[in-house]
């Protein structure tokens, strides 16, 4: 017998689950208190995208398929498969009856994600926050960019016809959460909304499968009747974070605006690039100025549209008859500013040899890179935690990105008496709580630097000796360990004085039954 | 003429160099060493600038003299924690001497680059990045531009940067605010201030002493 879970459902695994379960919606019951939101999404879905593996100019049907062996499923067509009255949806076995030369190509995901990317780039002409979706939709913050189109109606007008000038089918809508203009989108009946009512309205009468979950969520809600998101929403939370799962419930609130979403902002590699005609001919690189002003002054308004800054830009001086003489210049953080640019060009230019007249300058930038909040912040003001962990985990991120994942370590200790393996390297974020290090503190002084491998020293007058004598003033410390893994040591350690008044780290040990001095450090 | 120079004197926008109460004079990093405190203008580490060791030989003092300051920025209050940054150190760091000196490990970082770009271009990055309390660097082959591009980047926050280089490398012009001549002797550790600010040259015997 099927249980609905909204009268005593919630049994003992309900109650198991009632800990996890986010806070109850603030919704209906009390307006006042929903999240203010000071966004507003328009979602773009491309259905089209995966007949990006369909080459153009093809006369013959070609279908896209996914989905198991024997169970593919027509994901995109061409015009010429539609004519023969292949379906989006339709199973590949049917599709086959309907044309003897079908091409079948396997969806590529890696190609779509690529050209989301593209896409992409070309939404950042309406606003500078474009987010992917994939495996097939864009997410556009237009909140700022409403006036600068005439309207929420004919900025989404504009994006729909730039899209299918390009030959994109798009379905749009917008909403005040990024994943509820997503769901909106689906439904394809371009869905415009404002205000978080609007939205939670059009979603109530919106069938479950925009959201797009997995199939046994699907199948479950329909076993209990429910095939609309309000009627969902309806039921109660306990029983549907039981049933459903908590991502299930955590997209539904963040679709409806209980629960902020997280979006992450695509950076496009732009790139700026013009050149100029110099009046006259010139061979003094002092006289490139004035051009190289003007074109930083164009590259300024480019990255100001774009809320963006670079960190290298490459000025090329185009020589008749003669290869280009480069000038390539970098800063350590992206900057849109024609005069920071200016200051390093000024710096640089006039050292410029030129191998001959040059009839032309020509400026190309780095990638277009965020100019980020953190270095917008007045002078004098301590970054925000937020900010500060960001910069940690960017700073991070570059060096491992240039010096590679080695090359960035932290250390930790580890309690073991052999010295040379008292510590480890490990990556720098691992923070471990030190266990069992007691009887640390209480050592000897440590050298700072260690000599690894230890360095065998002569012995001269029975003494060791480092360019001269070594005095020994403080030891012996006896060091024995090992004995268990084969690689043991019996050693005794000395601070030596050295000459120049160097402290040194050495011990004594016996091999082969003589006694050998090393060095293993030195108090730096 | 005495007047015309008082009122010159007077008007806030005159730096004096012999002036100690200046608007540096507070910013020093207490280096634990009482008569080196003393000899800087802000009682201390200058931050936000480059600071210069040079050394005649490895493994003199060099890393006992900043390990008191590095101690102080280890342990600094913050919700974020910093970095202590260590530029490829010639010889093996062993943490547990720097455990031993009470640094917190957890916020050493340890960078090995090859290459002299790829070392400059990292200290420059963790400068601007301001998410370094410390950044000891080991730099033998950096010229008069770098150091002046390093120097830029320091000033954009608030890190100890102290650069250790030869002491061969005394006679180059360098725009470091400070710049001091380690010298090991039988009896402990004399330094050489070379350039300070607001002050002249000034030899410190046996700071460290045997």
């Amino acid at each position: 017998m099927r249980r609905r879970p909204s009268h005593g459902g919630v049994g003992s695994t309900g109650d198991l689950f009632l800990a996890e379960v986010p806070p109850a919606a603030p919704t209906n019951t009390h307006p006042n208190h929903a999240p203010r939101t000071s966004r507003l999404w328009l979602a773009l879905e491309f259905p089209q995208l995966p007949a990006v593996v369909i080459e153009e100019g093809v006369d013959s049907p070609v279908v896209v398929v996914d989905g198991p062996a024997h169970a593919e499923v027509v994901v995109a067509c061409n015009r010429a498969a539609r004519a023969v009255d292949i379906q989006m949806g339709m199973r590949l076995g049917i599709a086959r009856l309907r044309s003897d030369v079908l091409r079948v190509i396997t969806r590529r995901l890696d190609r779509e994600q690529a050209y989301l990317g593209v896409l992409a780039r070309q939404a950042q002409r309406f606003t500078p926050f474009v987010s992917l979706e994939p495996p097939q939709a864009l997410l556009l913050e237009i909140k700022g960019s409403r006036a600068l189109f005439g309207g929420l109606n004919a900025l989404c007008e504009t994006v729909r016809e730039y899209y299918r000038s390009l030959g994109h089918e798009v379905h749009d809508a917008t909403a005040v959460t990024a994943r509820g203009a997503l769901w909106l989108a689906r439904t394809e009946q371009r869905l415009i909304t404002e205000t978080q009512d609007a939205l939670r309205q059009h979603l109530a009468v919106t069938a479950i499968e925009v959201a797009q979950w997995p199939a046994s969520v699907n199948a479950l809600c329909e076993r209990i009747g429910v095939r609309l998101l309000g009627e969902l929403r309806r039921l109660p939370r306990e029983g549907l974070a039981a049933r459903l799962g908590l991502d299930t419930l955590r997209t539904l609130d963040e679709a409806h605006g209980d629960r902020p979403e997280a979006r992450r902002r695509h950076v496009v590699a732009e790139r700026f690039s013009a050149s100029l005609d110099l009046p006259a001919e010139t061979h003094s690189a002092q006289c490139l100025l004035p051009a190289s002003d003007h074109l930083l002054a164009s590259m300024e308004s480019f990255l100001r549209r774009r809320d963006s800054g670079v960190m290298q830009l490459t000025l090329r001086c185009l020589h008749r008859a003669h290869p280009a003489t480069l000038l390539r210049l970098g800063r350590a953080w992206p900057s849109a500013r024609a005069d920071e640019w200016r200051e390093l060009v000024s710096e640089r230019l006039p050292q410029l040899r030129l191998a001959a007249p040059t009839e032309r300058l020509q400026l190309r930038s780095g990638p277009c890179l965020p100019l980020e909040t953190l270095h917008r912040d007045l002078p004098g003001h301590a970054p925000t935690i937020e900010s500060a962990a960001f910069e940690t985990t960017r700073l991070l991120e570059r060096l491992r990105a240039r010096l590679g994942d080695d090359a960035v370590q932290g250390m930790r200790l580890i309690a073991e008496h052999r010295p040379e393996r008292a510590y480890r390297h490990q990556r720098p974020e691992t923070s471990v709580i030190p266990t069992d290090l007691e009887g640390l503190r209480p050592l000897p002084p440590r050298p700072l630097w260690l000599v690894d491998p230890p360095k065998p020293l002569q012995l001269q007058q029975g003494r060791p000796w480092l360019d001269g004598p070594l005095v020994l003033t403080r030891g012996p410390e006896r060091i024995e360990s090992g004995w268990w893994d084969g690689d043991a040591i019996a050693r005794d350690y000395y601070v030596a004085a050295a000459q120049r008044g160097r402290q040194l780290w050495i011990f004594r040990t016996r091999l082969e039954d003589q006694l050998h001095w090393f060095l293993h450090g030195v108090f730096a | 003429m005495k007047a015309s120079l008082e009122a010159l004197l007077s008007t806030a926008t005159l730096w004096r160099a012999a002036d100690r109460e200046d608007r540096f004079a507070k910013t020093g990093l207490p280096t634990g060493f009482a008569r080196l405190d003393a000899a800087l203008a802000g009682g201390g580490w200058p931050l936000a600038t480059v600071i210069e060791l040079l050394l005649p030989d490895d493994g003199i003092g060099e890393l006992s003299l900043l390990l008191p300051a590095l101690h102080t920025l280890t342990h600094e209050a913050s919700s974020s924690p910093r970095w202590v940054l260590w530029m490829t150190p010639p010889h093996t760091l062993y943490p547990p001497a720097l455990a031993q000196a009470g640094l917190s490990l957890e916020r050493q970082l340890l960078i090995r680059a090859t290459s002299r770009s790829d070392r400059l271009w990292t200290l420059e990055q963790a400068l601007v990045s301001k998410r370094c309390a410390a950044i000891v660097g080991w730099v033998a082959d950096i010229d008069g531009r770098w150091l002046r591009r390093l120097n830029l980047a320091a000033q954009r926050g608030d890190t100890l940067t102290v650069l250790l280089r030869p002491a061969s490398s005394r006679a180059q012009h360098s725009p470091a605010t400070l710049r001091i001549l380690l010298e090991r002797t039988p009896r402990g550790l004399d330094l050489e201030i070379i350039k300070r600010r607001g002050g002249g040259s000034l030899r410190i015997p046996h700071v460290l002493s045997v």
